[in-house]
């Protein structure tokens, strides 16, 4: 049987739009890069040609494929944006819940190492491994931007906290003599699920765009294809002033449907949750 | 004998986060309560009856003064099994019986969750469950396996009394526990604070704004106003003779039905 959550999901429109996007995208990055094998790193074919029937986007300077880079980079900087979302939830979650819920020295010590991360970009970490590490893979970026990107969580998920903590029901479990881990898995988290998991979603997406960003400023993988690696190339050899469309657009349009579809997919999630949350 | 004694017990909350503001909701109040005996704590709305409750309960933190319960200093209490053994003694019921259960669970669980302090005892929990229920009025069957959201606020009021049945602690505190409760069911329900008291011992603390309601069901009334506890003394004693100036006001407003029944 469907669960009927499920049949109030699918009967919200941004949400069903926002989620095909996404998954169209996911799963031309999954299964496209098995259903059109070609090689996105090595010289498959003359240089910057444009798209025909051989080359369905064309080819880049090197005569790389590009919508096998389009394939693979989709593919990677999805993972990178799961990772990264996966390390900043994680922080962001454990220190919001533990600062909210402890309160005192505790509190003030985490909310000040939240500030001083929030005040260093991830542009600034990064400058500093690239000047020590040659060679940076795809997860090592995701864990750069994962460690940096947690604060406003922590922040939302402790104001969360600070205001589920002072409702009785809190009180009840204390009484009953329930740990502060109970508590934290057994009433504090499990009102926040629907609050986290749109976190997630927002994680994701930032992530993304920030994998691109350092890419385009030639801070990104140094192994492999991602949609920033692609657009970084694409910038320094000028593909945009000399109207090579096909290295620049694809990539481009792929990685803000990506962005942008995870975000309408939270607010979707939110205009649902919300009221619900208020308490019926 | 006294089994809880409050000494120069003060709150105050500290709000504003720049500029910084005192509340004074609790102001060096000081009693004692006894083996079954019945206190009304009555006084009217921001008074800070449910504050004084909370610290009773281990639950908010005093800024100052003392608590002791069966000679214990209740905030030198650290070790969980320390704590699980004061609040299988002194538990409590709040005001807001929407707040007191959480929302994803069924209601079993307020239920269950004694067990958590009383440990096996060896009987059926279903049963004693079942039980409980019964003795505030509700049907178990109408009741066991809802949602909070699905049951009327005096029906939740009456599950938090059944926890307490549950329990039989020797000490409740009970923050207005049958304000949703109507009239004919809240004798039953307040009824069984009485048994609770004859049967076991327990002592109550029973908040309310009603003057009415306490000078019935009391041994002895505190009025609590601004903070202080400004009158202490026996329902007839308060009723009949008030001293502070608050009490006699609070008099005035309990509705001519209650002065008929008790004649004055
Ligand atoms: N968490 C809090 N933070 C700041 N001030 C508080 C807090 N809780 C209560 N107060 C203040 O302390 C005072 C006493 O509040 P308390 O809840 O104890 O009153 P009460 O007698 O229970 O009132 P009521 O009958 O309305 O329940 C009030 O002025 C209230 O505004
Ligand atoms: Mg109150």
């Amino acid at each position: 049987m469907i669960p009927p959550i499920v049949m109030d999901l699918i009967k919200i429109k941004k949400l069903i739009i926002s989620l095909s996007i996404f998954l169209a995208i996911v799963l031309a990055g999954l299964i496209g890069p098995i259903v059109y094998p070609v090689n996105p790193v090595v010289m498959t074919g003359p240089i910057e040609q444009p798209p025909s029937s051989k080359y369905p986007l064309g080819t880049d300077r090197w005569g790389r494929d590009v919508l096998a880079q389009l394939l693979h980079g989709i593919r990677n900087s999805l993972s990178i944006g799961l990772t990264a979302a996966a390390i900043s939830l994680a922080i962001g979650v454990t220190i919001g819940v533990v600062s909210g819920f402890k309160g005192g020295i505790t509190e003030n010590s985490l909310m000040l190492l939240t500030d001083v991360v929030y005040a260093l970009p991830s542009i600034l970490l990064m400058m500093l491994i690239a000047a020590y590490l040659e060679e940076r893979n795809p997860f090592l970026v995701s864990i750069v931007i994962g460690v940096t990107s947690w604060p406003w969580v922590a922040r939302a998920v402790r104001s969360q906290i600070l205001s589920l903590k002072t409702r009785e029901f809190i009180d009840m479990s204390r009484m009953a003599g329930l740990g502060d881990l109970r508590i934290m898995f057994e009433d504090l988290l499990p009102n926040m699920a629907s609050y986290i998991f749109m976190a997630f979603v927002l994680l994701m997406s930032g992530a993304m765009i920030a994998e691109a960003g350092l890419s385009m400023i030639g801070l990104g993988v140094t192994r492999g294809i991602s949609l920033g690696i692609i657009l970084y190339w694409a910038q320094l050899l000028e593909a945009v002033r000399r109207a090579l469309w096909w290295w620049f657009i694809p990539p481009g349009v792929c990685l803000v449907a990506l962005a942008t579809s995870l975000l309408l997919l939270s607010t979707a999630l939110d205009e649902y949750f919300s009221p619900r949350l208020r308490g019926e | 004998m006294v089994i809880l004694e409050v000494e120069n017990l003060t709150k105050i909350y500290v709000v504003g986060l720049l500029r910084k503001k005192e509340i004074l909701a609790v102001n060096n109040i000081s009693f004692r309560v006894s083996e079954k005996e019945f206190i009304s704590l009555v006084g009217e709305s921001g008074s800070g009856k449910t504050t004084t409750a909370r610290m009773i309960l281990r639950l908010l933190k005093p800024t100052s003064g003392s608590i002791r319960f069966q000679g214990r200093d209740v905030w030198s209490l650290k070790k969980m099994e320390d704590l699980k053994w004061y609040w299988r003694q002194v538990h409590g019921i709040f005001q807001d019986p929407f707040a007191s259960y959480n929302p994803l669970y069924r209601i079993d669980r307020v239920l269950n969750q004694v067990f958590n302090l009383i440990g096996d005892i060896g009987a059926d929990r279903e049963s004693l469950i079942r039980e409980a229920l019964k003795e505030v009025g509700l049907r178990p069957d109408e009741v066991l396996g809802r949602y909070p959201h699905e049951l009327s606020g005096g029906q939740r009021q009456r599950i938090m009394v059944a926890r307490c049945y549950l329990l039989k602690p020797r000490l409740i505190l009970a923050d207005e526990p049958v304000s949703m409760i109507d009239a004919s069911t809240r004798a039953g329900v307040l009824n069984l604070f009485s048994r609770l008291r004859d049967e076991y011992g327990t002592s109550v603390i029973f908040i309310t704004h009603d003057l009415g309601l306490a000078y019935y069901v009391s041994d002895r009334i505190m009025i609590m106003y601004r903070g202080e506890i400004v009158e202490e003394g026996s329902p007839e004693e308060v009723m009949e003779n008030p001293q502070h100036p608050y009490t006699r006001k609070l008099r005035e407003d309990v509705p001519l039905l209650y002065r008929k029944w008790s004649g004055f």
